[in-house]
């Protein structure tokens, strides 16, 4: 029997890693599948507690997310020819 | 016995996620994604939920990583090109005993608590009548991510 303190502990660490790479790597796509990474860790925090309106809405954002993102690259790829994130400065003033 | 699978699959999440962040060629780490995927569909198989693991594997394992794996291909130009050496038949021999290993563990696993596992019509009775306004309100940020990235690519078409 699985107890719910293992999965709560599990989802934990996955967050943290996640957010340790979205931290310290530089690169676009690695900070987008580590989004993913932190989005799958949420939804296993909410099965714990068996919230099955947030797990629907967390899992199709975490899609959605994947589509803007993609999108997000290849704009980024064409446009500026570079995908570190240091070089994105279009909104600052 | 499901604890063991547990923590075995955690386990293999954890080093899945750690080598995703530390690669340094982008291909592999979408690989690894990948595997991190996997693992976490079949914890949450384990945990009962199902219908949630069967699609986590089908669209993230079978759809997006193919195409972030294609977009990538088509689109990203990596300095170094990957070279192919003797070392994948070892890569290739690990995760062929490690997917071995699962399909054991599997198949003498059995499950203590019966777990309620809708049929698709119940499923989709409880997703249009009582979460009907969480399914609505999905549907429409697909559209707008949808949307989004359409806008997107146009806007990279203009010019």
């Amino acid at each position: 029997m699985i107890e719910s303190s293992n999965v709560l502990f599990l989802s934990l660490i996955l967050f943290a890693i996640a957010s340790y790479g979205i931290f310290t790597r530089k690169n676009f796509l690695i900070i987008f599948f580590c989004l993913e990474a932190i989005l799958s860790s949420v939804i296993l925090n909410f099965l714990v507690f068996s919230e099955a309106k947030f797990i629907i809405i967390v899992w199709l954002l975490s899609i959605a997310e994947t589509i803007i993102a993609l999108a997000l690259f290849l704009y980024l790829l064409k446009e500026e020819g570079v995908i570190n994130s240091d070089f994105f400065n279009k909104l600052k003033w | 016995m499901d604890l063991i699978l547990f923590y075995v699959l955690s386990i293999f999440s954890i080093i899945s996620l750690i080598l995703m962040i530390n690669q340094k060629k982008i291909i592999y780490s979408v690989i690894y994604l990948a595997f991190f995927f996997t693992s976490i569909a079949s914890i949450f198989a384990l945990l009962g939920a199902i219908y949630l693991a069967i699609f986590h594997f089908l669209i993230f394992v079978g759809g997006i990583v193919v195409i972030i794996l294609m977009t990538i291909m088509v689109s990203y130009n990596e300095k170094e090109e990957i070279i192919l050496k003797n070392k994948n038949l070892l890569k290739f021999l690990s995760v062929a005993t490690f997917i071995f290993i699962l399909t054991i563990l599997f198949s003498n696993l059995k499950i203590e608590n019966q777990i309620f596992i809708p049929t698709i019509n119940q499923l989709s009775k409880i997703l249009f009548e009582e979460y009907s306004l969480v399914t609505i309100s999905a549907i429409t940020i697909l559209l707008i991510s949808l949307i989004a990235s359409l806008e997107y690519l146009k806007r990279n078409d203009r010019k």
